[in-house]
């Protein structure tokens, strides 16, 4: 299926959230991400059981030098 | 000096705040802040590059700053909400720099939907600081909806040209009970001097820093510049007056029979 990850469209076979960092090559247990599907934040608790639907907006967001 | 700076409960020995963007390294970063005194600092919200993930900034910052997440770069009530949301679930704090924004060039705030974005943050329980524009309505607006301090701005974002408006500083020092720390303008040391003495809180730097000549240096320079402010405007200035007056006594002077006043008639 088709989903859109921080701006990007991709193929993702499906899954969770969890799954999906893992497919990035993101480590699902390091500290300071945030995600959120179509708006909503989801929180890390979630991961492992969120489903993920085609055509989903995900942004994966963590923290950096700011003023 | 027991002189603490209180926010929604916390107390603070510095009453300097600095941001983290802008240096020309990590490491001077790191010197930086230190020589700055500072504990709390602040960091934005972005995507995770995918490509090239390094060490977070975190991992240099968490556990020894009170970490303070901004919503930058947000322009609508929706995007400002949600990037505090992910601000709170990434850093596991319910306290942010509100950040909207109303136009690239001046990055003033956009005063309406920051009301709007403040109030909805509020009542999701986060503790808002709203950088502000410096306006003692606005600011007692936003006082009055539960923000936990007001954080208007000296000058515009990175402009260095220091508190173009004193009077209406001192103004919404006198108009909120929450604390004012001026965020964004201040050129150099001076600058955050006279915030202090004006009564403000505290004070957030971080390009009058990060890009001086010698960053390190000039968070020193800051750190001084907060302490002396501070400690004047509590010893309270003298008022300002037109014309001199002796600091030395009248009385007692030695008298060599000549005239007592100067006189333009005699030069």
């Amino acid at each position: 299926m088709s989903i859109r990850v921080n701006g990007v469209e991709r193929r993702f076979e499906g899954g969770t959230i969890y799954e999906l960092l893992k497919s990035l090559g993101l480590d699902p247990e390091r500290p300071w991400v945030a995600v959120a599907v179509n708006g909503e934040v989801v929180g890390r608790g979630r991961w492992r059981e969120y489903q993920l639907k085609p055509g989903d907006v995900i942004e994966i967001v963590t923290a950096v030098a700011g003023g | 000096m027991g002189d603490e700076l209180s926010i929604a409960g916390r107390s603070f020995r510095s009453r300097l705040f600095v941001g983290t963007a802008r240096y020309p390294n990590q490491h001077v970063m790191l010197k930086a802040i230190e020589a700055s005194g500072a504990e709390v600092v602040t960091v934005a919200i972005r995507r995770i590059n995918l490509q090239q993930r390094g060490e977070s900034i975190l991992d240099l910052l968490a556990g020894k700053y009170f970490l303070l997440p901004n919503t930058a770069g947000c322009y609508t009530v929706r995007e400002a909400v949600v990037t505090a949301r992910l601000a709170r679930e990434a850093l596991g704090t319910d306290w942010i720099k509100l950040e909207v924004i109303g136009d690239d060039e001046t990055l003033y705030p956009n005063t309406p939907q920051l009301i709007e974005a403040a109030k909805q943050l509020v009542d999701e329980g986060f503790k808002v600081l709203p950088y502000c524009s410096d306006d003692p309505v606005s600011c007692a607006i936003l006082e009055k909806i539960g923000c936990e301090a007001v954080m208007p701005l000296g000058a515009p974002i990175g402009s260095g040209m220091g508190i173009l408006n004193p009077y209406n500083i001192r103004m919404i020092r006198e108009r909120v009970q929450v604390p004012v720390i001026v965020d964004a303008g201040v050129g150099t040391a001076s600058d955050v001097a006279v915030a202090m003495e004006l009564g403000c809180d505290g004070v957030l730097v971080n390009t009058a820093i990060a890009q001086a000549r010698d960053p390190v240096r000039m968070a020193y320079a800051m750190r001084l510049a907060v302490e002396a402010g501070r400690q004047a405007f509590l010893a309270g200035r003298i008022p300002r007056r037109f014309y001199a007056q002796p600091s030395s006594p009248l009385e007692g002077r030695v008298d060599f029979g000549g005239p007592r006043t100067a006189s333009h008639a005699n030069s």
